[in-house]
């Protein structure tokens, strides 16, 4: 059975991955910033027999090649060719998304149009004349809603139409003096036996699109001359430069097409966006909203998860973790397998385990930002701070991203037009404050800043934005000289994000974080209880990591935590992922608890029914919070329970584990990141992230802990 | 003809030619910012300039919206497309 692929094509912020979701039932992720889908995204499905792949390809305005995504769109339509292209239009913004339309059609490959946000479209009281659009352009034109569903049925009949006639779209004719340029080239290239359209490949040789042109070398060698002729004779006769020669004339088609096909409303209604822009984007007000926006995500994320994970703390611990003893016990397990399971794994992984609520809440807050539209005007208002550091307000979006998570925000860089911005912003990306840290600063805030969590919390990651930005300015002074490129950005439409999409990326993120505990953690878990028990029996300090940590742990004197090997120790596992750190530290303070040979007091439907009883109290705690105003919740750690929770408290002070949240803060980033800067920029760039990475941290943390040490603290 | 930094919000301005480098040129002209194209301004400079092309929201920063061209667009020219 051949597998017939569809390409996606379509401007950013169009809805072209919600309607693969929607035709395929996939699970694919959907955003509204622009170039949320730098990955290549494919589906695969089954209908009426036949088998398809869905590309989604990046959200690009032209098949230009200046941007990374424009130069992933061109090669994969012209190397791979799909067997049909349907291009996704917001109908709403018709004129613009022809533009790539144009360009899409001289590719000579079927294709179906997609006219997306059709319900929005017509309830602003637009009218398009369907038929003649699709009359015109020789191309199949569905109507559809992608995110209610709507046209999808059609879109994939006329798909396979498209695909079983071969239905070519019609080429727009140019002035007939570049016409000429064009049919002489053609002829010329036809002879060399060009392996690409002919059209396409006059144009794209015409325009000087270096990307093709490079590709196209060997073929029109020699030929050089009588082109650059060509292009002299157009220029000469437009007065403009041929670039913005057949810009112009494509708007031009566009604009007498739309004339045809498109009834504006009589009335212009003011719009919402534009309203709602007035005062987001506030001279005055734009700033205070955004800090209090944020300030607020991380506020209700706090409150809201902590009665949650002390459920799933005492879920886990006290209740797991005694039946499997018990259990265990009762098989015959041997003592130090029993240690190495619930001391080792299930106390390290359920640490890290109860921080979903958290992690749930905080992507829930990225999510609503990405699909808001308010993403966008975030990086408008930091254009100024930006340019500090010598970049724009674009490269605020991967940074924010980073709150989130570093690794999609690694890539997220894409969206960068300058291979100098790219670096740049990536160096910076791992001093963002990602997810998984979280869990530790809820650890010690928890034990040592109670009453003021949520500011603590809050000057954490507001440090990380600072020290990004002086890192960022000496790099620019030294090793990132010169011009940044422009900033040009499209401003999405708000579009308020339905239940589903929210849900999509929101699970999406979350199940890879617990993956992640199951997989990785519990690994590192387990490799870390052996390293803490060779040689087994001997006292914390004589084992393998012991050793190592009680050696190192000198450099750390400066810094205030230096004495505490243990907390040296568990940064030693934290750089396979940041959030083990959080295990380490439960399992390495765990250690000197006695075993307890827990007895069954209670029965195991008893526990169960607690277990139940407890969780509705934590969410009715959690709705609470969440909507409780500006109290500060807190996490109530019961420390005379949690013994290893007491132990540290007594090994640190609030100023030294103050000062070990910023280290952990500043530290490497997970070997996911490290790897994700690798695999984008190469290893020069890796070693320059380990550097400033550990550099950055130990000298802030440095500062820091004697600054206050002096301050009294 | 003055750069697009010199108008006030709310200004309708027509685009009559674009300085600067191809790549500034092709991100704009992909974007409907060609010569010939009417657009209002939203949000003027100092800073970064908001232009409104359509129903497309454009920021262009200070050193791009200063080689984009315009001239003052009569009111009449909108309906014309």
């Amino acid at each position: 059975m051949k597998e017939i692929v569809i390409a996606f094509a379509g401007n950013p912020n169009v809805g072209k991955t919600a309607l693969i979701n929607a035709i395929s039932g996939a699970k694919l992720k959907i955003g509204n910033w622009p170039g949320v889908t730098v990955e290549k995204r494919e589906a695969e499905f089954e209908f009426e027999g036949r088998r398809f792949r869905l590309v989604d390809l990046p959200g690009i305005y032209s098949l230009t090649p200046y941007t990374i995504e424009e130069r992933i769109a061109q090669e994969f339509l012209l190397e791979e060719r799909p067997d049909v292209v349907v291009n996704v239009i917001d109908v709403t913004n018709i004129e613009r998304n022809l533009y790539l339309t144009t360009q899409l059609a001289e590719l000579e490959i079927p294709m179906v149009i997609a006219l997306n946000m059709w319900d929005e479209f017509k309830s602003k009281g637009f009218h398009l004349d369907v038929e003649m659009l699709s009359q015109i352009l020789q191309v199949p034109c569905v109507p559809t809603a992608a995110v209610r569903g709507k046209g999808i049925d059609r879109l994939l009949k006329e798909v396979i139409r498209a695909y079983e006639n071969h239905i070519l779209p019609a080429k727009m004719r140019f002035n007939r003096v570049i016409e000429e340029k064009i049919e002489r080239l053609e002829e010329m290239l036809k002879e060399r036996e060009i392996p690409y359209p002919l059209r396409w490949s006059a144009i794209k040789i015409l325009e000087k699109d270096e990307f093709f042109l490079e590709k196209v070398k060997k073929f029109i060698s020699g030929m050089e001359e009588e082109i650059e002729r060509m292009r002299r004779e157009i220029e000469d006769y437009f007065g403009e430069d041929i670039e913005t020669v057949i810009a112009e004339q494509r708007y031009g088609y566009i604009n007498g097409l739309v004339r045809e096909v498109l009834k504006k409303p009589v009335e212009r209604k003011i719009e919402i966006t534009d309203l709602i822009d007035k005062v987001f984007l506030n001279r005055l007000l734009g700033m205070p909203i955004f800090f209090f926006l944020i300030y607020m995500m991380f506020k209700v994320t706090f409150d809201g998860s902590a009665p949650l994970i002390d459920w799933i703390d005492g879920f886990i611990n006290g209740f797991v973790g005694k039946w499997l003893s018990i259990g265990l016990y009762g098989m015959g397990a041997p003592h130090w397998l029993v240690s190495l399971l619930i001391d080792g794994v299930l106390s390290g992984v359920g640490l890290v385990l109860s921080f979903v609520p958290l992690m749930f809440f905080l992507y829930l807050f990225m999510s609503i930002l990405e699909e808001s539209g308010y993403m966008a005007r975030a990086a408008f208002l930091m254009d100024k701070i930006m340019h500090l550091v010598g970049l724009h307000g674009k490269s605020f979006i991967p940074m924010v991203i980073g709150f989130g998570c570093n690794v999609p925000a690694v890539l997220a860089t894409r969206v960068l037009e300058s291979e100098k911005d790219r670096r740049l912003t990536a160096l910076l990306i791992p001093f963002m404050s990602c997810g998984a840290r979280l869990p530790i600063y809820a650890l010690f805030t928890g034990l040592f800043f109670k009453k003021h969590q949520a500011e603590i919390v809050f000057s954490l990651y507001f440090m990380g934005v600072v020290v990004s930005l002086i890192v960022g300015m000496i790099l620019q002074k030294t090793v990132f000289k010169g011009e940044s490129r422009p900033f040009i950005m499209e401003l999405p439409p708000y579009r308020i994000p339905t239940v589903k999409m929210l849900w999509n990326s929101i699970w999406l993120r979350t199940r890879s974080f617990i993956k992640k505990a199951g997989t990785v953690i519990a690994v590192t878990m387990v490799i870390l209880w052996f390293f803490m028990n060779i040689p087994y029996g001997s006292p914390p300090e004589k084992t393998v990591l012991g050793r190592v940590a009680r050696t190192v742990s000198p450099v750390f004197y400066p810094l205030g935590f230096g004495k505490n090997w243990k907390a040296i120790a568990a940064l030693i596992p934290g750089t396979v992922a940041k959030e083990i750190v959080v295990g380490a530290l439960g399992q390495l303070y765990g250690l000197e608890e006695e075993v307890k040979t827990e007895k069954a007091d209670t029965s195991f439907t008893q526990d169960l029914k607690q277990q139940v009883l407890n969780l509705k109290n934590a969410l009715i705690k959690s709705l609470k919070g969440i909507f409780g105003g500006f109290k500060t919740g807190i996490f109530e750690v019961e420390e005379e329970k949690n013994s290893a929770l007491a132990r540290i408290k007594s090994e640190f002070t609030p100023l030294s584990a103050f000062s070990y949240m910023v280290f952990c803060l500043l530290w490497m980033p997970c070997a996911a990141t490290l790897g994700a800067i690798y695999s984008e920029f190469g290893a020069g760039t890796l070693m320059l992230s380990i550097l400033l990475t550990t550099t950055v941290p130990y000298s802030v943390s440095a500062v820091i802990y004697n600054l206050g040490k002096v301050m009294g603290f | 003809m003055r750069p697009l930094t010199a108008y006030s919000a709310g200004s309708r301005v027509k685009v009559c030619s674009i300085k600067g480098g191809r790549g500034v040129k092709s991100r704009l002209e992909s974007l409907g910012l060609v010569p010939g194209a009417v657009v209002e301004v939203v949000k003027p400079a100092p800073g970064p300039v908001i232009v409104k092309l359509n129903s497309s929201r454009i920021v262009l920063g200070v050193g791009e919206a200063m080689k984009v061209y315009c001239e003052s667009a009569p009111e009449a020219l909108d309906e014309a497309v």
